[in-house]
């Protein structure tokens, strides 16, 4: 259900016509949500779900809240390398809107949003439809910038996959791997920083081991060919490789392969300056950008990602907008479903602040990210967050121990599952 | 004494008469000579008795708690179901109090818990366990 320029407009000069009192009192629901303060949520993943929930939830049907988004479920990026492991399957990891519009009250728009006119306040969707707001909020995650690895692209990632947005992207990566016959090398391009899930490449790489160690392929290997020099939870990751699957993950940093000069995804090849290295699957991860709404709206930032507010997640370009999840430059917060969780409450507290009468009050925020190396052996970091010095910083943090027995990593892996559970149900139910 | 280093059970959350009479028989043996590694927990059980006894004479502010309280339904399901990670809602006031003093000031050990309490001030537990403890699907 989209609203038109010229339905919007009638329906405001019959309002104003007809009087607000009357409006509230005499006219049927659908007309009297025109006179409510109007938020539109762009994306329904961690950051978006849930600021649409909050907003609809802590309102008390005091806003009139709509979610634009393209799908009709939503494939989470977390655990969908538990799903690449086997531990999940993918029915397990996608949900659906239904509770949010069904017990919340919000609207679901569902088709791609192109622009934004800020000065009108609206966004104009694909198929033409314009829809007002008075705050918007963007969580539209992240794009991929193919042309940072030499040789891929959009075409090339239905060769190699990046899976870095899960979906059908997802399902091929998994098709791919359980099709490898021993012998057959993995190649992995992992990502510059900032990008989605820092421990994600890392936590993908034990996986894949686990699916090859698992059919006793012992003549496998898989290579990470990485730009960054050192990635998160290292100590942990290469611990658990070397017990786990002695042997079979070699990881390159930048002072070792030199540089990516090119990739063939036809040939199977990775070319560096120290080598080439060949594998039947080639797992591409490119560099990433804000979602492209972000730079249709104009408040993405020359990083590509979008400037925002450390108190409040609101853009630095425009106080009509927020910004949340990958998409923003959250300081020291990784990009991170929970750290889009985390921001989206912030967020919707504040535009609550802006159009209600409800109390802002101070911004925290904080990530948990949970890692399975091996089965049951989970590693996990995370950190609090508040504004400090221009920005989002980490006041105080944690992260697993090298050399952690085996009953303390089964517990903190049945506390992700937990976690899981929990952050979907806060997200669609 | 050694009742007050342990993590209560559910069933055993003190009211908050229990509480004060657990503070005044922590500081008794405090004069006694003990090991060190014993007297450090003494004091740290004091302490933790302290908070506890603080923070429930505040009244906690509900809307704040909610606020704050979206932070603990990240993981501990507001609908009270659980998978591997346990259920918080309607947890009495003192019960929550007693945990999160006890996860702040390390008595309990969970790193996620003791890092999401390590911030929260007197007023803030106060009002997350009243919260917590209205918390119904």
């Amino acid at each position: 259900m989209s609203t038109t320029p010229t339905g919007t407009i009638s329906r405001r000069r019959f309002g104003l016509l007809a009087g607000a009192g009357f409006a509230t009192l005499a006219l049927p629901t659908y007309l009297r949500a025109q006179d409510k303060a109007k938020v539109v949520i762009i994306g329904g993943g961690a950051g978006g779900a849930t600021a649409a929930k909050y907003l609809a939830k802590d309102s008390k049907g005091a806003l009139d809240v709509t979610l634009i988004e393209d799908n009709d479920t939503f494939t989470t990026c977390f655990f969908s390398n538990l799903y690449l492991g086997g531990y999940r399957d993918f029915a397990s990891i996608t949900h659906g809107y239904d509770a949010l519009v069904s017990a919340y009250g919000i609207r679901k728009v569902t088709g791609m949003a192109m622009s934004v006119d800020r000065a009108a306040k609206t966004v104009t969707m694909a198929d033409g439809a314009v829809v007002p707001y008075d705050r918007l909020v963007l969580s539209p995650g992240i794009d991929m910038v193919y042309d940072s690895v030499p040789g891929y692209s959009e075409e090339a990632a239905q060769t190699a996959p990046h899976a870095w947005k899960a979906g059908p992207q997802t399902e091929l990566l998994k098709a791919k791997l359980d099709a490898l016959t021993d012998g057959q090398n993995i190649v992995m391009v992992a990502p510059p920083n900032p990008y989605r899930c820092p421990p994600g490449p890392y936590e993908r790489v034990s996986m894949m081991a686990h699916v090859l160690k698992s059919k006793g392929y012992s003549q496998s290997k898989i290579f990470v060919i990485d730009p960054k020099p050192q990635f998160s939870k290292q100590a942990l990751f290469q611990e658990g490789w070397e017990k786990h699957y002695p042997g079979m993950v070699e990881w390159y940093g930048p002072d070792v392969h030199g540089g990516i000069q090119s990739i063939d995804v036809a040939a199977g090849t990775v070319e560096t300056d120290l080598d080439t290295f060949e594998g039947a699957l080639l797992n591409i991860i490119p560099a990433q950008k804000a979602g492209a709404i972000a730079t249709a709206a104009g408040v993405a930032g020359e990083t590509g990602f979008c400037p925002i507010d450390a108190a409040s997640m609101r853009s630095t370009m425009d106080e009509a907008i927020f910004v949340i999840g990958d998409a923003s430059i959250a300081g020291d917060m990784p990009k991170s479903g929970f750290s889009a969780n985390s921001q989206a409450k912030v967020a919707a507290m504040n535009i609550r602040a802006d159009l209600t009468d409800s109390k802002a009050f101070p911004a925290k925020y904080s990530n948990t990210c949970w890692s399975l190396i091996e089965t049951d052996d989970g590693v996990k970091v995370g950190a609090l967050y508040e504004p400090k010095d221009g920005k989002i910083t980490s006041v105080e943090g944690f992260v697993s121990q090298t050399g952690e027995d085996a009953a303390l990593r089964k517990a903190t892996y049945e506390e992700s599952i937990g976690w899981y559970d929990g952050i979907v149900a806060d997200m669609f139910s | 004494m050694i009742r007050h280093c342990m993590p209560p059970s559910r069933a055993a959350a003190g009211t908050r008469m229990a509480v004060l009479i657990g503070a005044i028989a922590v500081a008794v043996p405090m004069a006694w000579p003990l090991p060190a590694n014993a007297s450090d927990n003494a004091a740290l059980a004091l302490e933790v008795e302290h908070a506890v006894t603080r923070i429930l004479a505040l009244d906690g502010d509900p809307a704040y708690g909610e606020y704050l309280g979206g932070e603990c339904v990240t993981c501990h399901q507001a609908s009270g179901a659980a998978s591997g990670i346990p259920p918080i809602h309607g947890l009495p006031v003192d019960y929550t109090v007693q945990a999160m003093v006890e996860y702040k000031l390390g008595t309990r050990t969970n790193p996620v818990m003791k890092l999401m309490t390590a911030r929260l001030s007197d007023e803030e537990i106060a009002a997350l366990a009243v919260y917590i403890a209205d918390m119904e699907e």
